[in-house]
């Protein structure tokens, strides 16, 4: 998995480069705007880490460009600010992720492994887990063949985990993911918990295997049982 | 109450009335006494004339009540008419109008002095409430006879009138000034409607509705006038507004950025076993980092006292050419770490009146500034220069220069050239220009950024010297 990263702050490059690296990535730096459109178009990577604020060619300038040449390549943003225009702007332009400064790496990471892996082209109508089931037309959830009663957020969350069967997906990204509008005031605030559980309750209770797991200090994952 | 006798609506209407009334009370006095003296003096002349017609008739009227019946004809027609002779030193009536037989005022009549040389004259007297005025002519026939004419008329119930009078007056007054005072409350409240307009419109501009504008009225008048102060002062605020809002998304961007660094240093380096060299360079980039933030928290705090008016300058003489002096040998060693070379070219003794301190500052801030847009291999020189009024110290780079369009914007707070149009990287921007410049602010000087032709920029600071020998 070859990664881009287009940051103009030294030591940040550096110090991602170094921790995507030791997790596997092969990762190549671009210090300006310029370079980095010119070294994404080469079409060599599987995902690039673009900053907002660069010399040369801003990041949404690069952005607007690869996605006028066609590339499809996952683009997480990263930026110094944290206003929801700009987020909207990225994402508008075509960015997979968004994600404000400062952030932890695990949630890089996180973010990373989750647009790689993005179902693209395959359009299901059903995904399931084990013996949970999820019709996305219908937006009807049967556990061991039971009809579930999910609330619409109950329902965006468990979509989202199991779209990324076995991926861990953090707070933050759930926060963004359902709460979109109010992505402003995702810190401090512990509304996915309280979905989980609310969503733990009606999908795990009772079941001996406990489907929704979590990942001490990163995040939710939900994954086949063996 | 209270509130409605305090709006602006209500004084005006009652200064209105209060001047109304003033002028209803003086209208009325004049018209009172008017009608008073119109009502004594209406017959004034035509009892003359009957006076005169008495006379005629009384021509060749010799002595004694003897009248002919033409002149007892005449005189009746002359309305009341007295006359009296006086025989013998005693006043006698030779004749009174039928009308007169009995009346009160025959009493009084008949009191009055009648002496020769006595001048004619009209008089008034009051009887039992009615008025009555009286010409007296006195006439001298060239035979030594002397007759005085009374030409009376009664005037009646003046009094009365005079009251009746007042007593309208008195009662329209009010009626007529709370007449005005609702027509005059209408006509304020009319006027006064497009400012309870401006009122109620500027009420809703708040501070996220700046952009908002008072619709101008079209007219330049006052109120027009008014809605122009205001859209000023809204434009005033807005841009404030907004460069404080500016000011606080660049300063959260400045601290966002090494925060990132710090966070991820620490992260990546926690994640596996490390060697104490790997965990050292950690250390040291975190530190680096921490520096970083710290020198900007420094910096915000500084300029947020400063602009409180917290800060208060220490003005002594200070050697200027020392602080040049140590601040380019403090600089040497970072000069050297990144193959610059950096000098003094001219420095002369010199005194100004200021703050060392701040002084020291302005000049670091300068110097960092060169360094930092020159790129290793280049140079930096300080000069300094004594013209007519001013000391100017000139700190010089050879880095790519400052665009034009922004050379009077580089002293603003987290000026940064767009972007992505400066080819070079420059690593955070501060506030460095910014304390500078209000620095030299504050000694009454001058800073300025310049262009060099032969490539690099120049920054100028010029003192001046009126202050220098203070």
């Amino acid at each position: 998995m070859k990664i881009l990263i287009v940051e103009d702050e030294t030591k940040l490059a550096h110090i991602l480069e170094q921790g995507l690296k030791e997790n596997g990535f092969v990762v190549e730096w671009a210090e300006d705007g310029g370079l980095g459109l010119e070294m994404a178009l080469t079409g060599r990577f599987n995902a690039m880490i673009l900053d907002v604020m660069l010399p040369v060619r801003d990041g949404f300038e690069v952005l607007r460009e690869l996605r006028k040449s066609g590339s499809t390549m996952p683009v997480v943003m990263l930026t110094a600010r944290s206003n929801v225009d700009d987020r909207i702007r990225g994402l508008d332009l075509g960015a997979d992720d968004y994600l404000a400064k400062p952030f932890d790496f695990k949630e890089l990471l996180a973010r990373l492994r989750a647009v790689t892996r993005r179902p693209k082209d395959r359009i299901q109508s059903r995904i399931t887990v084990s013996d949970l089931e999820l019709d996305l037309w219908t937006h009807e959830v049967h556990r061991a063949g039971k009809l579930l009663d999910l609330g619409p957020k109950e329902f965006g969350i468990l979509e989202y985990l199991m779209s990324r069967k076995g991926l861990v997906l953090t707070k933050a990204m759930i926060m963004d993911r359902v709460w979109p509008a109010d992505a402003d005031c995702q810190t401090g605030s512990n509304l996915v918990e309280v979905y989980i559980n609310f969503l733990r309750k009606k999908v795990d209770r009772g079941h001996e295997v406990k489907l929704i797991q979590t990942v001490r200090g990163s995040g939710y994952v939900i994954q086949d049982q063996q | 109450m209270k509130r409605f006798t305090r709006t602006l609506r209500f004084r005006l209407t009652a200064w209105y009335c209060i001047a109304l009334a003033g002028g209803m009370i003086v209208f009325g006095g004049v018209l009172l006494g008017m009608a008073e003296k119109h009502l004594m003096t209406s017959h004034d002349e035509a009892m003359s004339f009957r006076g005169a017609s008495a006379l005629q008739i009384l021509a060749n009227h010799g002595p004694g009540r003897d009248f002919s019946e033409w002149q007892k004809q005449k005189l009746a027609q002359l309305g009341k008419v007295a006359v009296a002779q006086k025989i013998a030193g005693v006043d006698l009536i030779v004749y009174e109008s039928p009308e007169l037989f009995n009346a009160s005022i025959m009493n009084r009549i008949s009191a009055l002095p009648t002496g020769e040389g006595e001048p004619n004259a009209l008089k008034t007297f009051v009887e039992k409430g009615d008025y009555w005025r009286i010409l007296i002519v006195h006439e001298h026939s060239p035979t030594g006879r002397h007759n005085t004419l009374w030409i009376i008329e009664e005037l009646g119930a003046v009094d009365a009138t005079l009251k009746r009078l007042r007593l309208a007056f008195f009662h329209l007054v009010p009626v007529g000034l709370l007449v005005s005072f609702l027509g005059g409350f209408l006509l304020s409240g009319r006027a006064l409607s497009p400012i309870a307009r401006i009122i109620a419109l500027t009420k809703e501009i708040e501070a996220h509705k700046l952009d908002q504008r008072l619709p101008h009225p079209g007219v330049d008048d006052e109120i027009g006038q008014l809605v122009d102060t205001l859209n000023w002062m809204i434009v005033r605020l807005e841009s404030s507004f907004e460069a404080m809002k500016r000011f606080t998304a660049d300063a959260s961007h400045e601290l966002r950025s090494p925060l990132a660094t710090i966070r991820n240093t620490i992260d990546v380096t926690l994640a596996k076993a490390r060697t104490p060299q790997e965990q050292e360079t950690a250390l040291q980039s975190i530190g680096e980092e921490v520096d970083r933030i710290r020198t900007l928290v420094e910096d915000l705090l500084l300029l947020a006292r400063a602009d409180s008016g917290r800060m208060v300058m220490q003005m002594k003489p200070v050697c200027l050419d020392c602080i040049v002096e140590a601040q380019v040998e403090a600089h040497q060693s970072q000069a050297e770490a990144r193959d610059i070379h950096l000098e003094t070219l001219t420095v002369q003794p010199n005194e100004i009146l200021g703050d060392e301190r701040w002084l020291h500052q302005v000049v670091g801030n300068l110097l960092d500034n060169a360094l930092k847009f020159t790129l290793p291999g280049g140079r930096v020189t300080v000069a300094m220069e004594r013209r007519e009024d001013t000391l100017n110290i000139a700190v010089s780079d050879s880095g790519p220069g400052i665009p034009e369009e922004d050379l009077e914007r580089v002293f603003e707070r987290f000026f940064r050239s767009d972007p992505s149009r400066s080819r070079v990287h420059v690593p955070g921007l501060g506030l460095g220009l910014a304390i500078a410049a209000w620095v030299v602010g504050e000694h009454k000087g001058t800073i300025r950024a310049a262009n060099r032709p032969e490539g690099g920029a120049t920054f100028t600071v010029a003192f001046p010297l009126g202050a220098a020998h203070g």
